[in-house]
């Protein structure tokens, strides 16, 4: 059973792949991608990695993901427009409802192996006591990176262009009557 | 079991399409960052494979930092675009020929 998930969710990793590579159209891509991310998640499920599986999903799906797609909307990169095909619905269909049974079939076996031995601590705790006490400062330095990242991509893209106009509260707060209103006789 | 040796396949395949991928659409930076994405992947499945077959959880902690720094990647990389539209109405790479310092 292992084997045949593992062989179903490789064909789609290659075909998603394919798709995030070669399809024209950008949205198609990301999605792709999108589903490509989680069908690896539930690769690392199979091998017991639920930890990254799980940060992979959360992290890099909810995060980073949504942001490219934010992205590809907000550039409006021109393309023609192409009817759906109706049984791409079904072959989604097909797909997310294979790719779901995986997914909680691993999960309740799991959660039985769990209940029966567990004498070996879980993969959630062997990574962070590997992270904590052998590569903490690597932890430390790789919060620096993305703190260095955030101000990089706030400072490029926050920044006031000199082309553009601002609303400026303070002067509109301090505005008063009279000299804001001329009067032409009193 | 499955055979440690079909999973490299896997993400020797995924990391080839990624590359390739990179080669022929170069003219689209979104889709030059996103093979990007699907090469990094296909590393983070080697790293958690052959950590899963040699028993230990160095390479686990190898995939956190690759996800880390993608992440940072990313950031950054999707802002310089937004730049980039901004000045030249477009995220073609043709259109960059004048870059100049």
């Amino acid at each position: 059973m292992n084997e045949v998930i593992f062989y179903i969710l490789s064909i789609f990793l290659v075909g998603l792949s394919y798709q995030v590579a070669f399809n024209p159209y950008p949205v198609r891509s990301i999605l792709s991608l999108i589903a490509a991310f989680v069908v690896t998640s539930i690769l690392w499920l199979f091998l017991g990695a639920e930890f990254l599986a799980l940060a992979l999903v959360f992290v890099y799906v909810g995060a980073v993901m949504a942001l490219f797609l934010y992205i590809v909307f907000m550039l409006n990169v021109d393309v023609l427009p192409k009817k759906v095909k109706p049984s791409m619905f079904y072959m989604g269909a097909i797909g997310v409802s294979i790719l779901l049974g995986s997914l909680l079939w691993k999960g309740g076996q799991r959660m039985s192996l769990h209940t029966l031995q567990s004498a070996e601590p879980s993969n959630t705790a062997q990574i962070g006591l590997a992270l904590y006490n052998e590569h903490w400062l690597a932890f430390e330095l790789i919060g620096v990176v993305l703190l260095v990242a955030m101000i990089c991509a706030v400072a490029l893209v926050g920044s006031k262009r000199g082309d553009a106009k601002y609303q400026s509260i303070p002067e509109q707060i301090k505005r008063t009557v009279d000299d804001s209103i001329t009067w032409m006789k009193k | 079991m499955i055979g440690l040796e079909h999973y490299l396949a896997l993400a020797g395949i995924v990391f080839s399409i990624g590359m390739l991928g990179m080669v022929f659409n170069r003219n689209n930076l979104i889709g030059i960052l996103m093979c990007i994405e699907l090469m990094l992947l296909a590393v983070n499945i080697n790293f958690v494979v052959i950590d899963q077959y040699l028993h230990v959880v160095t390479g686990q902690v190898m995939v956190f930092f690759v996800l880390a720094v993608a992440a940072a990647e990313a950031a950054i990389g999707l802002a310089l675009f937004i730049l980039l539209y901004q000045r030249y109405r477009s995220i073609e790479t043709d259109k960059f020929c004048k870059l100049k310092g």
